[in-house]
């Protein structure tokens, strides 16, 4: 299969048209009423990926700027926490706040 | 100054009581990366209509997720309803872009024909699918958290909204005051790990 063979992030592969399922490129290149020839973005991740690029450069928003969007009052913030720190208990935030400076 | 509709994602999946893993699992994501998590949960019955508001909020995200996993009884249109609103934004105000989402590869070819030539992801039906799939499409090239880390994060997030549910003593998670809680306690969350700061 050429999607197994490919190293490159962006390769082509072949698809068929009727069933959706890949083949060789060099097939679907010769059947081209009844395959495709499709590029092929895979991550790291490995996840496929088609269709629009939503991927931005900039920088996602801070806690704060989220809040002010959704129009969350600062003071739930203390309610948030003492819900955190009994379902999840205070050792366990302050492992990650470790982790984090870390 | 923080500009909300390029950061604002609108969630379209299924209230259902099967989906509240994959709902939390998509917040907690959305969140790590400093994305606004919106949904209709967040409409309030106000009597100007249900769907006007539903447009309003769409207009107001430039992503929207759609899964359409939901293929069984009892029928929901809801999901699909809500994607062609999303295309005809894309298609008449070139202001919006949509993702779908699925739990099995192919089977949108069949439930949804139209809108086949854009492959959805495939998250079989996991929390870390879900996470994998929301960082990939969404994420910005300059943050690059680990997936297994915003897993982490997204099964102590769904620990927390079973409690609180418990404590409301009600049957879902998908209730207004709850999206309101969850999306506070998620934020506080992800500055306490690191994913986002308080304040820029």
């Amino acid at each position: 299969m050429a999607a197994k063979k490919a190293k490159a992030s962006v390769f082509k592969v072949g698809r068929d048209a009727k069933t959706g399922k890949f083949i060789p490129v060099k097939a679907a290149k010769r059947r081209k009423s009844t395959a495709i020839v499709e590029t092929v973005r895979i991550s790291r991740s490995g996840v496929f990926k088609s269709g629009d690029s939503i991927k931005t450069t900039t920088p996602g928003l801070s806690a704060s700027e989220i809040r002010k969007t959704l129009k969350i009052k600062k003071s739930s913030v203390v309610n948030a926490r003492k819900r955190i720190n009994k379902v999840l208990g205070k050792k366990k935030a302050s492992v990650f706040k470790r982790e984090k400076s870390a | 100054m923080p500009k909300p509709f390029e950061h604002s994602v609108f969630i379209n999946i299924p209230y259902d009581k099967s989906y509240e893993n994959i709902f939390v699992a998509m917040v907690a994501s959305l969140v790590s990366i400093g994305k606004i998590p919106r949904c209709t949960l967040e409409i309030a019955e106000s009597g100007e209509g249900r769907l006007n508001r539903i447009y309003e909020l769409l207009e107001e995200c430039a992503v929207s997720i759609h899964d359409l996993s939901h293929v069984r009884t009892p029928v929901r249109f809801n999901m699909p309803f809500e994607l062609g609103i999303a295309c005809s934004l894309k298609r008449y105000k070139g202001s919006h872009s949509y993702i779908l989402f699925e739990k099995v590869g192919y089977r949108l070819d069949r439930t949804l024909s139209d809108i086949k030539g854009r492959d959805p992801y495939i998250y079989k039906g996991s929390m870390l699918g879900i996470v994998n799939c929301v960082l990939d499409a969404l994420g910005s090239e300059t943050c690059r958290h680990k997936p297994s880390r915003v897993h982490k994060f997204a099964q102590d997030l769904l620990r927390i909204a079973k409690d609180t549910k418990k404590e409301r003593k009600i049957e879902s998670i998908f209730k207004r005051a709850v999206f309101h809680e969850l999306i506070n306690v998620a934020l506080t969350l992800a500055v306490d790990r690191g994913f986002i700061p308080e304040n820029k």
